[in-house]
């Protein structure tokens, strides 16, 4: 069987950031044919940011805001997390208000903090879907497989540790970092 | 089927024990042929699996083949799933892996010396067994094995087990952590040692030294921790022949009831022989009772005593876990998984009536009862509904850098009742049966876990620590022994204080499947000194043995 990432990493590279975005979401969903459809279409492109479902630019911007942007986040695992969302009934419509009520809002918010005050997490539903986003950059866990590991933020939050199983390790551990 | 090779020794197993007697045995002239039940290891490959694996769990690295299963500890506790048939009445929560180089892949690497006592329980104690030889009888294997394998220790430090040369190298640093738990210890009459472990803190025999990966289980990514794969390769090297994917079904005996080889199958399911002149059965406490009672067709042998597979132990594990103080971060995730613990409970003057302990200080936060911080978060209070950005990580860093944890190492007694055999209604997928376990933990050894438990709790009392958890159950260890235990007498044991096999005389045992009783300290060196015993009564007794046809 033929790997479908490594089939359109020609397409890949020669797309900007964003469509380079859709184009991992398509991998992560399984929807490869239509999305790469779309993605060849700039207007078609530019409507789904405005009212379409949620694109991987905008999960990855809610990523950064949720974080108070305090991380480099990776697009891949990324996609597979916006991926898995989607496909989750519990999480879609909610996913696609809180982008509605931030990303996509006049005045983005840049903080957790802002996102609250803007009252975008006032419903159950939203505030769910929020915490479960977190909880799928700092686990790198996701339908029970590992996306990231070495970048999950349970490790990247950690200033005093390592990831296990980097060969990079400590140069002591018998004092306080 | 055909006989693939024969050698003066045919020895059944990688792991620690039979790199060993092999790497010993091809020095000095002596042909040899391990056999393997599972496959190679790489080790670079084995990391990346780990890192993908959702369960971080001490067998994740490393496969479990179709023709070599093993257990995981994702099956412990789990009625009907996994390798091992739990018969109970409780489980059995070992594991070990069936690759070349063993279990020492997933090792902690601590390699702290039994006791004096530990070899005369029942003359000191009034309980368990005595062992056929003293301390005296193995100290000096224990400076062999300490620099075959690399280990790092505190040569000033009284760890109770009197020493004639010192440590190859110098000790691995205690952590900060241990720091902490020591000044706390000492307020309440306790002190906090360096752990002796095989794993190097200078460069020792052309291997790096350890940078505090934090991953000693399941795997040191560098190799700075002693695994089997290093004596393997030099026995290679001199000429032994290591037959992987090998799984050895049974032990051949000739009519006069010497051995004159092994049978083993293949993958593929087909059979086939290797001949020698001694057999040296090296497959853990499991499977090397497994096969001995599955040859001569089902029959067993070497066991007219009746104890092949009886008198299984382990160290069941004591585990509690909590927050340091809050002005007290501890800063744990960092060096070697344990770099210290607490000793003197070892020596413990009611041996006669509760088990002793030793207390192992994690460095490794909540992995051990709780798994990964990744798997952690998804578990624990994080985040609180409407809680992210800087202060969800906060809060995260600081939970995180107060976590400690204390595994206390039991002692269980030889109890013929705790059994392995194989389960012939039962088999894996290239038709061998499965091993199947009862296992018991007796007042003796509960005793001991409730002591450990309150030992916890004291520390963590003098340590100020909040949300404090002792776990109500015992932790398998990994540590398993005592399935082929040797003893003088040939009625009550099934091999000699060299290993070899009572009824069998061109047969030996080494691994911790000899083990009379189980002391408190992990087993590792123990197993490897006797191996290294074995090895030369084995090359004494040769030139008497059979050739091999």
């Amino acid at each position: 069987m033929t790997n479908p990432r490594s089939d359109v990493r020609a397409l890949e590279a020669a797309l900007p950031l964003a469509s380079r975005r859709e184009l991992l979401v398509g991998l992560a969903s399984g929807t490869l044919v239509m999305a790469g459809a779309d993605l060849l279409s700039p207007a078609s492109a530019g409507a789904a940011t405005r009212t379409g479902p949620v694109t991987l630019d905008e999960f990855m911007e809610l990523s950064e805001i949720l974080t108070d942007d305090e991380f480099s986040l990776d697009d891949e695992p990324g996609a597979l997390y916006l991926a898995s969302l989607v496909r989750d009934p519990a999480y879609n419509d909610p996913l696609r208000q809180l982008v509605q009520d931030t990303v996509r809002a006049d005045r983005v918010p840049r903080t957790f903090n802002a996102v609250v005050r803007r009252g975008a997490l006032r419903s159950e539903a939203a505030a769910r879907t929020a915490q479960q986003v977190l909880v799928l950059w700092y686990s790198g866990l996701v339908d029970g497989r590992t996306a990231d590991y070495l970048e999950a933020l349970a490790w990247q939050s950690l200033p005093f540790a390592e990831p296990p199983s980097t060969k990079i390790g400590f140069s002591k551990w018998d004092e306080a970092p | 089927m055909s006989i693939v090779a024969t050698a003066d020794v045919v020895i059944v197993g990688s792991g620690v024990a039979g790199a060993l007697v092999a790497d010993r045995l091809v020095r000095r002239g002596v042909s040899v042929v391990v056999l393997e039940a599972g496959p190679p290891v790489d080790r670079d490959r084995a990391v990346e699996i780990f890192r993908q694996a959702p369960a971080k769990v001490p067998e994740s690295p490393y496969p479990s083949t179709a023709h070599a299963p093993r257990p995981t500890v994702l099956d412990i506790g789990v009625p009907g799933t996994g390798y091992f048939v739990q018969e109970g009445p409780e489980p059995f929560g070992s594991t070990y892996e069936r690759v070349v180089g063993g279990t020492t892949w997933h090792w902690l690497g601590s390699t702290p010396r039994l006791l004096p006592s530990d070899f005369e329980m029942r003359t000191r104690f009034g309980v368990g067994r005595d062992w056929p030889l003293t301390y005296a009888d193995l100290e000096p294997y224990y400076v062999q094995a300490e620099k075959e394998m690399g280990v790092a220790g505190d040569g000033r430090q009284d760890q109770g087990s009197p020493r004639s040369a010192g440590f190859p190298m110098p000790a691995v640093p205690i952590s900060f952590l241990d720091k902490v738990v020591r000044g706390a210890a000492r307020t309440i009459g306790l002190d906090v040692l360096s752990t002796p472990q095989a794993r190097n803190t200078e460069t020792y025999n052309d291997r790096h030294h350890c940078v505090g990966n934090s991953n000693c289980i399941p795997i040191c990514p560098i190799g700075a921790k002693y695994d089997a794969v290093i004596h393997l390769d030099r026995a290679v090297e001199k000429g032994a022949k290591l037959i992987s994917d090998a799984v050895v079904r049974e032990v051949l005996l000739r009519e006069d009831g010497t051995a004159r080889g092994v049978r083993f199958r293949r993958p593929d399911g087909t059979d086939d022989e290797v001949l020698g002149r001694a057999v040296v059965m090296a497959a853990h406490a499991i499977e090397t009772p497994k096969i001995l009672l599955m040859s001569n067709g089902g029959d067993g042998i070497a066991n007219s005593s009746g104890q092949v597979g009886q008198n299984l132990m382990d160290h069941p594990i004591a585990l509690s876990y909590a927050l340091s103080a809050p002005d007290q971060p501890v800063y744990p995730q960092r060096g070697p998984l344990s770099t210290a613990g607490i000793e003197s409970p070892r020596q413990s003057p009611d041996r006669g009536l509760r088990s002793a302990f030793r207390v192992e200080i994690g460095n490794d936060g909540w992995r051990f009862p709780i798994g990964d911080p990744t798997f952690e978060f998804t578990q624990g209070p994080f985040p609180a509904l409407r809680e992210g950005g800087a202060a969800l990580a906060a809060r995260w860093e600081d939970h995180v850098s107060h976590e400690l944890r204390f595994a206390s190492l039991t002692e269980q007694l030889p109890d013929r009742a705790n059994t392995i055999t194989p389960a012939f209604d039962l088999l894996d997928d290239i038709g061998i049966p499965r091993p199947r376990i009862t296992f018991s933990i007796d007042a003796y050894t509960q005793g001991g876990l409730d002591d450990a438990q309150a030992l916890h709790e004291r520390l963590f009392g003098a340590l100020r620590a909040r949300e404090r958890t002792h776990v109500p159950f015992a932790f398998g260890a990994g540590h398993i022994m005592g399935t082929t235990i040797m003893g003088t007498d040939p009625r009550d044991s099934v091999a000699d204080g060299f290993g070899r096999s009572h009824d069998v005389p061109n047969m030996w045992i080494v691994g911790s499947s000899l083990f009379p009783t189980c002391g408190t300290a992990n087993p590792t060196l123990t197993l490897a000194a006797l191996a290294l015993r074995t090895e030369v009564a084995l090359r004494a007794a040769l030139p008497s043995l059979p050739a091999a046809v």
